[in-house]
């Protein structure tokens, strides 16, 4: 090389990485074309070559050319890990268990010796699962083009091992049988991963029953043969501690809570002065604010420890005053806002004091002052306990009284600063116009470390975002020479190194076709390789539904190359789910299941159904990835007393490539229960298109918004046999009918959590159109909202939650149109309705039967108010209650909604009391009287009043929501005229009146709304 | 220490002709299929890149250390390569402020080389003809020694802030070495340096011991997660160099 230093350089080339992946480098390394040859900088090209990370060796080789030398950069190329996959082994999640464990990371290096180290582990996770002589072989199959090899290894797990015997050292104060009883260490027993982590926790659980927290076991040696497994513990009992509290009365299980030494399992000197602190506190909590506590330790006969803790409670005191002094920039009471310890009210009769607590405020309030410009200010609390404490030390007061406290936190606010200026430096790639508006901190703001903590937080997520792997951004504040009271604010930016994607590569697409994924990919060659675009794909991969797990990677992560490749590592779902469930309601107004209607007999039939248990069981066979598409179709099944229906669906949730649009095709048939009086039967299809609309940015009316543009065509038909309505509409109203027309829905929600709500509102709006003009032989408009709205305070443990609905129905056309069939109409009352009434039971009834018929508009309205949770043993806070209000009704016409709203009875009650003998013979009941509604005569009685009904309920909260349980007391139910009973052998028997139940109970899962 | 430096000397003589002699070995040895090897990267540490250059330029550099070249000079310059960049590394990870030494300091050390080291006092460094003797004979440059005292006086003072708490080399220690070690590199008729004038470098040597000691089990550690690997099978440590040597990973 010597020899040929300063010969002119003619050419460089490179061989073992392909030249498009260094392309970056040519023209950039050291040693240039054209240059004479030097060492260093053949020696610095070398190092930015393999600094880059592609090469696993590299060498720069010189041949003589013409006058000049030719340079060839070569070198072995390194590869690095593709996919890992693990398949053969048994157990459900052996196979994840030893991919997981190989730690084989896609993208990075790969090696011999990582494979090496990956199969020992293997054979350590099988042999953790019982199987001590597994086969595992590989293939890496390289994939040179992009210096990746993808592995696969195949696992043959062999014999699964058993216990063998088991032996046990040292003083255990138990046979090897017993320990064998207590760790379910049975000889013959499949050894599994659960095996030995089982046996030390049971003998462990044991030895803490006794008090032996002291106690050890260990496993010392586990040896393999002949498919067996020889386990070895050694086991130390330790004495029984015992712990007592002198000086206080405390029961068992307040002192299990309050020292540590029972959680853990163990005693320490630690754990001992925690309990101490522990102590202090809980009396503390209680007024006995100069507690002292103690602590010694003994050991008053052989295998016996006593931990005694001595407890000096002092006087009972209650804080009688919480004060500050030396707070000129906040008022007294906006710091009162945030401090713990708290002056005794009405309500709290002691107040609430610790040590712990005045720390924490003495902190909240420096950390509030120092957010606020006083970056010297400091807070010292100051008690009158020692006062106290020697009044009690006297025996002046006894234990009980009541001795005030005061607590006074002396604030000294110190100078306050302002930001003088702000200024960015080493911002060389973005210009200080994009970054200035990413921060809070401006010139004239009050210096709050948080909101500097906060700026440089978005500046290096804005960095981060743009490619740069590692900006580091430093805060300087200086003071101003002269002006003390401003500080100069420098972020200091040292921007790194800016990296870009070379590719995406996209790997585990079996079914899914490439194009159905590639709008979810939003990284794409050439953009910055950015964190947050990373998460954004991921995240939008399995908004698919249609992979298990999806992994990125970046190939090279340590390699210095300015363009790297980016792994997208899917793993489909299962193409064929198979879904079941099953759940169930009790209640009052259950319909009754085998009422035969005219033809009834034996079986009781009432107008307000009987307290019952619907069941429900569900079932679904879905086929996901359609066509390689994100779509699905299914067949779903439900099941149940109130219900039973099988739907075909088709769901394309990404309608035309846009995540805006949704379509669905549902067809199915359905026969349901849900009404007393009568069954009915659906034959459906419609096809809906699904339209969610948000603004970015908007807070306000233009975000949360979903529309549903709906076409659906059914054929409604109630079983004759099952009507409870007067035999002259009987024939009518079985009658199949086709209903079909258009539908648009508005959506807007705006919820915390639709399962369980704190805050925000739910509004829907729902317009249907059945006509002629689509071929529907009904012929009626129905518009039907809510809007529920919900506000918590106080952390969200107290919300007052409201809901309105208001529906009403037109209907229109020919005479044989204008009847509103049964299943079309209006309902309201249930466990999400109107709680006053069984399920679907408010409104008109008919005028001979009494048995609810619908109407044509309905209001309820439910006001709920959530209390916080009450601690209770065993739920702890999973319990809370309800009061609630519902109110409302349901018409024969929409212009009787706004009349009834102060309504409080039901009117002219008289003509609900006078029933209709039959006449002739054979026996017959005249005609209904009243005005033809768009549901048909509805007799002299009038439903149109607003119902009244308080109620109590019970929620107990669950991950998936709460488990609900209410009580309602309707105030003013309705009474109606019975004057047939088909259930009875002599329909004509029982002629009375009726009235709906006072008392309703429902029992169901989620909040009300 | 100094019967390995005169193996040296034999091996790569500081005159015109032993130095053509050394450049054609060194020429001829990494001969390629295709050419001449001009460089190449000989070892790997945390996927930074050791070259055969820096070997190399070691080797030469050994000249300015008291204890001077081993039997293995090529193999020992690697492994204080590899220590040196894993030194280096770990500054740079935990973000260690450590000083950096000023032009002045720089300088004096240069000046140490200069006047204390046996091979330079042999070669009389004192003078500036003497010393550009010295350094062309020994392929060095002057930039080169100022980096290596620049480096060298960095690591000490990082060596001061993370390995040094607990070390302490005694009095007694720094006599036995002046003693021992370095007196008998003299010639009878030279004068060897005074004691207090050598006894910071003889600390800083002693000091270096003891930290290689913690080191070992360090690199050790590194070595087994592979995160060192010698890539040219001549430069491998022998087996029985356990904690100090590199291997492959």
């Amino acid at each position: 090389m010597v020899q040929w230093a300063g010969l002119p350089v003619r050419k460089i080339s490179f061989e073992g990485v392909s030249e498009e992946r260094l392309v970056t480098l040519r023209g950039h390394l050291p040693q240039g074309e054209g240059q004479p040859l030097d060492t260093d900088k053949v020696a610095d090209s070398l190092r930015a070559l393999f600094a880059t990370g592609l090469f696993d060796s590299v060498e720069a080789v010189g041949t003589r050319e013409g006058d000049g030398v030719a340079i060839v950069f070569r070198g072995a190329p390194r590869m690095f890990i593709g996919t890992v996959s693990v398949d053969g082994a048994k157990g459900a999640t052996v196979n994840t268990q030893l991919e997981r464990g190989s730690r084989l990371n896609p993208g990075t290096r790969f090696t011999e010796a990582k494979i090496k180290t990956a199969l020992d582990v293997m054979r350590q996770v099988l042999a953790q699962n019982g199987f001590n002589e597994p086969a595992i072989h590989y293939d890496a199959t390289p994939h040179p083009a992009d210096q990746l090899t993808d592995i696969a290894f195949h696992v043959n797990s062999g014999v699964q091992s058993r216990v063998g015997k088991v032996t046990v050292t040292g003083e255990s104060g138990m046979t090897a049988e017993e320990f064998q009883r207590l760790g379910r260490l049975r000889a013959g027993a499949k050894v599994n991963r659960e095996t030995v982590s089982r046996a030390l926790a049971g003998v462990l659980k044991h030895y803490r029953k006794q008090n032996r927290l002291e106690a050890e076991i260990k496993l010392e040696s586990q040896k393999y043969a002949g498919h067996r497994v020889d386990y070895g513990f050694t086991a130390t009992q330790g004495p029984v501690v015992k712990v007592v509290v002198e000086g206080a009365s405390l029961d068992k299980g307040d002192i299990q809570r309050l020292i540590p030494i029972f959680q853990e399992g163990t005693v320490d000197d630690d754990l001992l002065n925690e309990g101490n602190r522990k102590l202090r506190d809980y009396f503390q909590s209680l007024g006995y604010f100069d507690v002292k506590v103690d602590h010694v330790t003994s050991k008053p006969s052989a295998g016996e420890v006593l931990i005694a803790y001595d407890v000096n409670l002092g006087a009972r005191e209650h804080v009688e005053r919480v004060s500050m002094d030396g707070n000129h920039y906040f008022d007294s009471a906006t710091l009162k806002e945030i401090l713990s310890v708290r002056a005794a009210d009405t309500l709290d009769r002691r107040g609430a004091y610790s040590q712990a607590l005045v720390s924490a405020d003495e902190a909240a309030l420096e950390g509030l002052y120092r957010n606020n410009g006083f970056s010297n200010v400091k807070v010292t609390a100051e008690t009158s306990l020692k006062q106290n404490g020697e009044t009690g030390a006297s025996g002046a007061s006894a234990q009980g009284a009541a001795e005030p406290l005061t607590v006074v936190y002396h604030i000294v606010e110190g100078q306050q600063e302002r930001v003088g200026s702000v200024r960015l430096e080493g911002n060389e790639h973005v210009d200080a116009a994009t970054l200035t508006p990413l921060m809070n901190t401006e010139a004239g703001q009050l210096l709050s470390p948080r909101n500097l903590a906060g700026d440089r937080d978005a500046l290096v997520t804005h960095y981060m975002s743009l490619g740069f792997e590692n900006p580091l951004i430093e805060v300087e504040e200086k003071q101003e020479a002269n002006d003390a009271t401003k500080t100069d604010v420098v972020f200091r930016i040292a921007e790194g190194k800016q990296v870009f994607v070379r590719n995406v590569l996209v790997t585990g697409l079996h079914y899914t076709r490439p194009q159905t994924v590639q709008p979810a990919i939003t990284i794409r060659a050439g953009d910055p390789l950015s964190q947050t675009a990373l998460e954004e794909t991921q995240k939008n991969l399995y908004e698919y539904a249609l992979f298990n797990e999806v992994n990125l990677a970046v190939q090279n992560p340590n390699g210095d190359e300015a363009y790297k490749t980016v792994l997208l590592q899917a793993i489909e779902a299962r193409r064929w789910t198979f879904t079941y469930g099953g759940g169930f309601e009790v209640q009052t107004g259950t319909p009754v299941n085998g009422c035969q209607g005219l033809q009834a007999s034996g079986v009781k039939c009432t107008p307000s159904g009987k307290t019952g248990i619907s069941p429900r069981l569900l079932l679904a066979l879905t086929r996901n990835n359609l066509f390689g598409r994100e779509q699905s179709a299914s067949v779903q099944g439900t099941y149940g007393l109130l219900e039973q229906k099988v739907d075909l669906i088709y769901q394309n949730p990404r309608f035309a490539g846009s995540r805006n649009f949704g379509f669905t095709f549902t067809g199915g048939y359905a026969n349901s229960l849900d009404v007393t009086t009568y069954v009915a039967s659906r034959l459906e299809a419609g096809f809906r298109l699904t339209q969610t609309y948000n603004r970015p940015g908007s807070t306000g009316l233009f975000r949360a918004n979903t529309f549903i543009y709906a076409f659906d065509f059914r054929r409604v038909k109630v079983a004759e046999e099952s009507l409870q309505v007067f035999p002259q509409f009987v024939p009518v109203l079985s009658t199949a009918v086709r209903v079909g027309g258009p539908s648009i829905t508005w959506v807007r929600d705006t919820r915390d959590n639709p399962v369980d709500a704190h805050r925000g509102t739910y509004t829907s709006f729902q317009e249907f159109l059945s006509s002629g003009v689509f071929a529907a032989q009904a012929s009626f408009n129905r518009l039907d909202t809510t809007n529920s709205s919900y506000y918590g305070w106080d952390k969200d443990k107290w919300v007052l939650a409201r809901n309105t609905r208001y529906g009403q129905e037109r209907a229109f056309g020919s005479d044989e149109s204008r009847l509103l069939p049964l299943p079309e109409r209006l309902y309201a009352g249930g466990a999400t309705s109107l709680r006053g009434y069984s399920i679907n039971a408010a409104g008109p009834r008919d005028p001979d039967t009494g048995f609810p018929i619908g109407g044509a508009a309905a209001f309820v309205n439910s006001t709920e108010l959530r209390l916080p949770p009450v601690p209770l043993p065993y739920f702890g806070n999973a319990l809370s209650f309800v009061v609630f209000h519902d109110m409302g009704n349901v018409f024969n016409n929409s212009r009787d909604v706004w009349p009834s709203l102060l309504r409080f009875s039901q009117p002219d009650r008289d003509a609900c009391k006078t029933l209709s003998p039959p006449q002739g013979n054979p026996p017959t009941l005249p005609y209904p009287s009243g005005p033809p509604y768009s549901t048909g005569p509805s007799g002299a009685c009038s439903f149109n009043y607003f119902s009244q009904t308080p109620g109590l309920g019970l929620r107990y909260h669950t991950p998936v929501g709460p488990i609900r349980l209410d009580f309602s007391y309707n105030l003013n139910p309705p009474i109606f005229p019975v004057n047939v009973d088909y259930s009875k052998a002599e329909p004509f028997s029982d002629q009375h009146v009726g009235e709906a139940s006072h008392f309703n109970f429902f029992f169901s899962l989620g909040q009300t709304f | 220490m100094k019967l390995a430096r005169t193996k040296r000397r034999l091996i790569c003589a500081g005159t015109a002709l032993g130095l053509g002699v050394c450049a054609a070995v060194a020429a001829q040895a990494p001969e390629a299929r295709n050419g001449v090897v001009l460089d190449k990267v000989v070892a790997v540490v945390n996927n930074h890149a050791i070259l055969e250059s820096d070997v190399e330029r070691e080797v030469r550099l050994t000249v300015l250390e008291p204890g001077g070249t081993g039997s293995e000079p090529r193999r020992d310059a690697l492994q204080r390569l590899i220590s040196r960049t894993l030194i280096q590394l770990q500054i740079r990870d935990e973000e260690v402020q450590a000083p950096l030494p000023s032009k002045e300091e720089v300088q004096a050390r240069v000046q140490e080389f200069r006047t204390e080291v046996p091979a330079c006092v042999h070669a009389n460094c004192t003078t500036d003809d003497g010393w550009a003797e010295f350094l062309r004979s020994h392929e060095l440059t002057e930039t080169q020694v100022e980096n290596y005292a620049r480096l060298r006086l960095q690591l000490l003072a990082f060596i001061e802030q993370r390995f040094r708490q607990g070390i302490n080399i005694s009095h007694e220690e720094i006599e036995d070495y002046y003693r021992k070690t370095l007196l008998p590199q003299y010639h009878s008729g030279e004068t060897p340096p005074k004691l207090d004038s050598v006894r910071q470098r003889i600390e800083e040597i002693l000091l270096q011991e003891q930290v290689t000691k913690l080191f070992g089990a360090w690199l050790d550690t590194l070595r087994k997660q592979g995160n060192v690997e010698v890539l040219d099978p001549t430069l491998e440590p022998a087996q029985t160099e356990n904690a100090g040597g590199g291997g492959q990973s």
